[in-house]
């Protein structure tokens, strides 16, 4: 008997370990199925993912690239008595419409055209258009219409306000079909590039395009006593063989950042009548150089830029020094601009936008969103020669989409 | 006349001065202390790559080294990107979203790629030569034969 009483411990330990042990085998449990599932779903996602992803690399060559950096620029002002507005007005300003494009890894192209809402009829404006290929950083080839390169402004703002603090640009840097006294606008060839060295970035811009012509301004008696002219891109055809040739040369030193240095010229013909000598047709070969400078970095903005106008008879300086300092939302800023003429030059003396002319702006710009919408409220003295002083208190919602 | 000029000038010392007291601290062991690594292909141009070059890159003012076109990548938004941008360019996030939307439309620029995950950044660079990203600190030591990290 004592001897089966063994036996049974002896079984029964056994049977008691083979279930000790079965209990704490690894079986497949529901929550494990689980995780595998989800693994499996997840992988099948990436390989949907993945194949979704190489069909939009088969149709990239096919669909058009049209839109698909596609842009909307507007504004909308007030202003009180000035100079431009009599009385005080609400004002739409230009829309803009600005798409870029790319091809591939040097293909490029840009378009930008605006619509005008004058006091009776619109019209609509080819600014830019350009087609470009990238040989390598040293060199962009671009065809087209785009800004010249005099100066830092001009080609670092096309027609959207929304991108810069203030409500207008300088004066003297206007469009030329609203009183500007440059050639804004250029329609030929660019050859732009950059080049990085240990001591800093330097970029160059080098244009070759037709000159402008002058078309007699139908507000000439708004700031003359006699017939006076707007500028105009030639974008069709050149009224002279000559063409106009415009360089910038631009250094960013790797001591400063945020520091740009920049030279610029250009040198081109207009042809015009003497008033006094209807018959003869002058030709006038006028120069544009100067320097420019930026600094930005954190919440300081520095610009300031300096133009000499030289012709055979006389010469002229416009400029202006901007400062602004950035406090989240808010924005403060100030410029002074000036363009200082001689009363004889044959150039400036034919624009209507020629006269000397010096500005005080201070303002503040609102960004009531990061990317998309801001307002200014600005205060601007404007004294003009000969003419009447205007304080002009201005509003701009400037806006894209 | 002279006295305004003289008087801005001043001003803009004062300021100028003011300002880059905010930028005291030096450029060194970047990265590391922010949080990321920037990743490269091992086979591209990228190896020999510094914090100026870096900086071009993301920029877009370095488009092509050695007639590779280099592909920089961007992190989604946050506390990452934050960090690279602020440790590389000076830039908050708002600053260099202005500059690139600037950029496309002065120039036709290509904006970098956005991508949302360390897996995502590290694919792109194995996949591209001229590929670079930036990833978090603690993600390197999984970065496989292909992609490397360089230091700035």
């Amino acid at each position: 008997m004592r001897g089966y009483s063994f036996v049974a411990w002896i079984i029964g330990l056994w049977v008691f370990l083979i279930i000790l042990v079965g209990a704490g085998l690894p079986v497949k449990s529901a929550e494990a199925d689980s995780i595998e599932d989800r693994v499996e779903r997840l992988e099948e996602k990436i390989r949907e993912l993945e194949a979704a992803e190489s069909n939009e690399e088969d149709l990239y060559d096919i669909k058009s690239q049209f839109g698909k950096n596609l842009r909307l620029f507007g504004d909308i002002n007030y202003y009180t008595d000035s100079r431009e507005r009599r009385n005080r007005t609400f004002s739409v300003g230009s829309l803009g419409m600005h798409s870029t494009a790319s091809y591939g890894d040097r293909l490029s192209f840009a378009f930008e055209m605006i619509v005008v809402a004058h006091d009776h009829s619109t019209s609509v404006n080819l600014e830019r258009i350009w087609v470009g290929y990238t040989v390598n950083d040293l060199l962009t080839l671009r065809a087209g219409r785009f800004h010249s390169a005099l100066g830092y402004w001009n080609k670092a703002y096309h027609h959207g306000k929304y991108f810069f603090d203030t409500v207008e640009r300088p004066f003297f840097l206007k469009f030329e079909d609203i009183n500007g006294i440059m050639p804004i606008h250029i329609v030929g060839l660019e050859l732009s590039g950059a080049f990085d060295s240990g001591a800093g970035t330097l970029k160059y811009w080098l244009q070759l395009g037709n000159g402008p012509t002058l078309h007699k301004d139908v507000h000439w008696w708004m700031y003359s006593n006699t017939q006076t002219y707007v500028l105009v891109p030639n974008n069709q055809t050149d009224d002279n063989d000559s063409k106009q040739v415009t360089a910038r040369v631009a250094y960013e030193p790797s001591f400063l950042p945020g520091l740009g240095l920049g030279v610029f010229g250009t040198n081109f013909l207009i042809e015009y009548t003497d008033r006094s000598v209807p018959v003869e047709v002058i030709d006038l070969h006028q120069s544009i150089y100067g320097a420019d400078l930026q600094y930005k970095r954190g919440a300081l903005e520095i610009l300031s830029e300096y133009f000499r106008f030289k012709n055979g008879e006389a010469t002229a300086n416009a400029y202006y020094g901007q400062l602004s300092y950035n406090l989240g939302k808010f924005t403060p800023y100030a410029r002074y601009e000036e363009l200082d003429t001689k009363a004889n030059d044959p150039y400036l003396s034919l624009l209507s936008g020629g006269n000397e002319r010096l500005q005080y702006i201070g303002g503040v710009r609102f960004d009531i969103d990061d990317l998309h919408s801001s307002v200014k409220a600005q205060y601007r003295y404007d004294d003009w020669k000969g003419g009447n002083i205007y304080e002009v208190f201005e509003i701009q919602w400037a806006f894209n989409f | 006349m002279k006295r305004i000029i003289a008087i801005t000038i001043l001003l803009s010392i004062v300021v100028f001065y003011a300002n880059e007291r905010a930028f005291a601290e030096p450029f060194d062991a970047k990265g590391a202390a922010s949080g990321f690594v920037v990743i490269v292909n091992i086979h591209g141009p990228l190896l020999d790559a510094d914090l100026t070059m870096v900086k071009s890159i993301y920029l877009g003012d370095k488009k092509f080294i050695d007639g590779v076109k280099v592909k920089p990548v961007n992190f989604s938004e946050g506390a990452l990107k934050e960090g690279f941008l602020e440790s590389i360019l000076s830039m908050t996030s708002k600053e260099y979203k202005l500059y690139w939307v600037k950029k496309v439309f002065q120039e036709s620029a290509k904006l970098p790629r956005s991508i949302a995950t360390t897996y995502g950044a590290v694919k792109f660079v194995k996949e591209n030569e001229g590929g670079i990203a930036y990833i978090p600190s603690y993600s390197a030591k999984l970065l496989g034969r292909e992609v490397v990290v360089i230091r700035l």
